[in-house]
């Protein structure tokens, strides 16, 4: 006797999978522009290296005979694939089963999925599309009309209802000969830090989110925890919908309005980045997830640089205009510096005074930060702090190197930053330079005044350099005069004019040709010579760095 | 087209008026927003339709500055 009748219906559970919700959910799905859960598999992943798993959870009937009669799958897909050549594990909702509802999925593979990413030091993909629990769940009544929904195969017609790139499950994989892996260097882990971070995914492996539905509930509070989520222009998340909205608040709003990019990508900041359609979403992963090593006992992955380390960008020599009003684009800044064609912006809608981008030096990933003068004159505010502090994390996390173009004139003032917090936000963004063991080279561009200046680490393995035209001191001139000789500018004849001369005095004053020991730069440099310089600092450190793989530890509590 | 402002600010000084053929990159008008002039450049080339700003005038974030007939 065989398991040959079992392996069979195991079969058939497989087939009937591929066919979600059936016909009819699928076009509902494809008629609000989105694509089904295994059409995305198909944009994301490589040619058809999706190993499914869990691939019999669903609703069953049987007949008398105990032969397999129809099957619903459950409204989840897991399983591991291979994204640029490297291993992932990926979960995502199948919203044309009863709306990606966690009914008729098993809670435990989910957990399950994120335990292996875990164990197997694999970075977590999650393409979100439902709205995680049912209240229905809990009545029976409820459960039982439910059952009559579409999404029931019967056994017989067990053809896709589309075409899939094809997918396979564990074993049914031919794999290559296995080369000799005694060549391996072992590295000696911190099993300390190996153990402290049990459990803390976003400790140990990249963790991706992406909002592709209407994603409410348990799958939303999964979009904050990750390290870099996307959403589409046509999709939502909110920790509750708008019928819970208007139960519990009385306020009726469209679930655009409560949680769409303009609110989480621009206003709230929860979510990173904003995608064109799923195409582009997926797209963005796969760039985010090629800087990244695949967890934290690696580096991150080094590829042979195109651009020449030496090169000097003769833009850098007037990129900073000589007069102080006049404002620059630092992104054409960070270009220049950069490897060519390099960058990847994360949270561009949030916390805008700061530009926050992933590129490559030479060839080896790093955390690029910059003040951007054109967004509240660069001024750390609330929401730009937070994504500060998100950002330096993240490297810190990955062992990227952090490197930052400073342009500060000082923390945000006024009652909007005072009401965001600002004060709590800047000690919390001091606090994750303070904690970060990546190398951090700072470059003061133009301003850097008063305590902002901390978010330029000046320890650790850190430096920081200056060009001719940084300009450095406890206030900005035209706020810090003021206040400093109110005084002696209200005495005066003409108050106006000696207020203007005294602010002339503290600009010339402010130049770090004639006070370098204000922002305290190692030298100062010709603007031309920072891609070198930085190269150079990111070689040298390059062996300090890659000792301190592992989770990164954090002790007590940020204030 | 239309060019809207992505800052809350002033706007400082116009460098267009309509009827104007301008190219793309060019400097149409310039905010003023925490001490710090913003240059807000064409995205494209064509000509000016029409102003719907004043110098002085405080603007908002996506308030349309210009509108734009596209070549």
């Amino acid at each position: 006797m065989t398991w040959t009748p079992e392996i069979e219906q195991l079969q058939q559970m497989r087939r009937l999978r591929k066919r979600m919700g059936g016909a009819e959910g699928i076009a509902r799905q494809h008629k609000q522009g989105r694509l089904t859960v295994r059409e995305r598999l198909d944009l994301l992943v490589d040619g058809a290296s999706f190993q499914e798993v869990g691939t019999s959870v669903g609703a069953a009937k049987y007949d008398a005979d105990g032969r397999l009669q129809s099957f619903r799958p459950g409204a989840y897909v897991a399983g591991e694939a291979r994204v640029d050549g490297r291993a992932v594990l990926i979960e995502g909702g199948d919203f044309t089963i009863r709306g990606g509802a966690s009914d008729g999925t098993i809670s435990h593979q989910r957990v399950d999925m994120a335990r292996l990413a875990g164990e197997l030091r694999l970075p977590f993909i999650r393409l979100l599309d439902g709205a995680g629990g049912s209240v229905r769940n809990y009545d029976p009544e409820a459960k039982a009309a439910d059952a009559a929904l579409p999404g029931e195969h019967p056994v017989g017609d067990e053809s896709p209802l589309a075409t899939f790139a094809a997918t396979g499950t564990p074993g049914s994989f031919d794999l290559p000969r296995m080369r000799d892996v005694s060549q391996i260097a072992p590295m000696v882990e911190n099993h300390l830090l190996t153990q402290m971070a049990h459990g803390n995914l976003l400790a140990q492996v990249p963790v991706v989110a992406a909002v592709l539905g209407s994603v409410a509930g348990l799958p939303a509070v999964h979009v904050g925890e990750s390290h870099f989520s996307v959403m589409t222009k046509n999709s939502e998340t909110f920790v509750g919908g708008p019928p819970m909205v208007s139960q519990a608040l009385g306020i009726e709003i469209t679930k655009q309005d409560l949680g769409d990019w303009r609110m989480q990508a621009k206003t709230s900041g929860v979510v990173h980045n904003v995608a064109e359609d799923e195409a582009d979403a997926f797209a963005q992963i796969r760039r985010f997830l090629s800087y990244l090593p695949a967890n934290v006992w690696q580096l991150p992955p080094w590829i042979e640089p195109t651009d020449d380390p030496n090169r000097r960008d003769e833009s850098l020599l007037s990129i900073i205009p000589r007069r102080r009003a006049a404002s620059y684009d630092v992104r054409q800044l960070v270009a220049a510096v950069v490897d060519r064609d390099s960058t990847f912006e994360i949270s561009a809608l949030f916390g805008r005074a700061i530009v926050t981008m992933l590129a490559r030096m030479d060839g080896f990933p790093v955390a690029v930060v910059a003040n951007d003068c054109r967004r509240e004159g660069g001024a750390m505010t609330p929401s730009a702090c937070i994504k500060y502090e998100r950002f330096i994390d993240l490297a810190d996390t990955f062992h990227l190197p952090v490197v930052y173009f400073a342009d500060v004139p000082g923390f945000m003032v006024g009652p909007a930053s005072e009401a965001g917090g600002i004060i709590r936000f800047a000690n919390r963004a001091a606090a994750a330079a303070r904690e970060a063991s990546v190398p951090f080279i700072s470059i003061v561009t133009r301003r850097m005044y008063g305590v902002a200046g901390v978010t330029a680490k000046r320890d650790g393995i850190s430096v920081r350099y200056a060009w001719p035209s940084a300009e450095s001191g406890s206030l900005v001139a035209q706020g810090g005069v003021m206040a400093a000789f109110k005084r002696e500018i209200e005495a005066a004849p003409d108050p106006k004019a000696r207020q203007q001369e005294i602010e002339d005095r503290f600009i010339r004053m402010a130049s770090i040709l004639r006070q370098p020991g204000i922002a305290n730069p190692l030298e100062i440099i010709d603007p031309r010579d920072t891609r070198p310089a930085v190269i150079d600092y990111i070689r040298k450190t390059h062996a300090v760095n890659a000792t301190r793989l592992g989770p990164k530890l954090r002790v007590g509590m940020r204030p | 087209m239309d060019i809207k402002s992505e800052i809350d600010a002033n706007v400082w000084k116009i460098e267009v008026a309509a009827g104007d053929r301008i190219e793309k990159d060019q400097t149409l008008l310039i905010l003023e927003s925490m001490k710090m002039e913003i240059p807000v450049t064409a995205p494209r080339a064509g000509i000016i339709r029409a102003i719907l700003t004043q110098e002085g005038a405080n603007v908002v974030e996506d308030e349309v500055l210009i509108t734009l007939d596209v070549e």
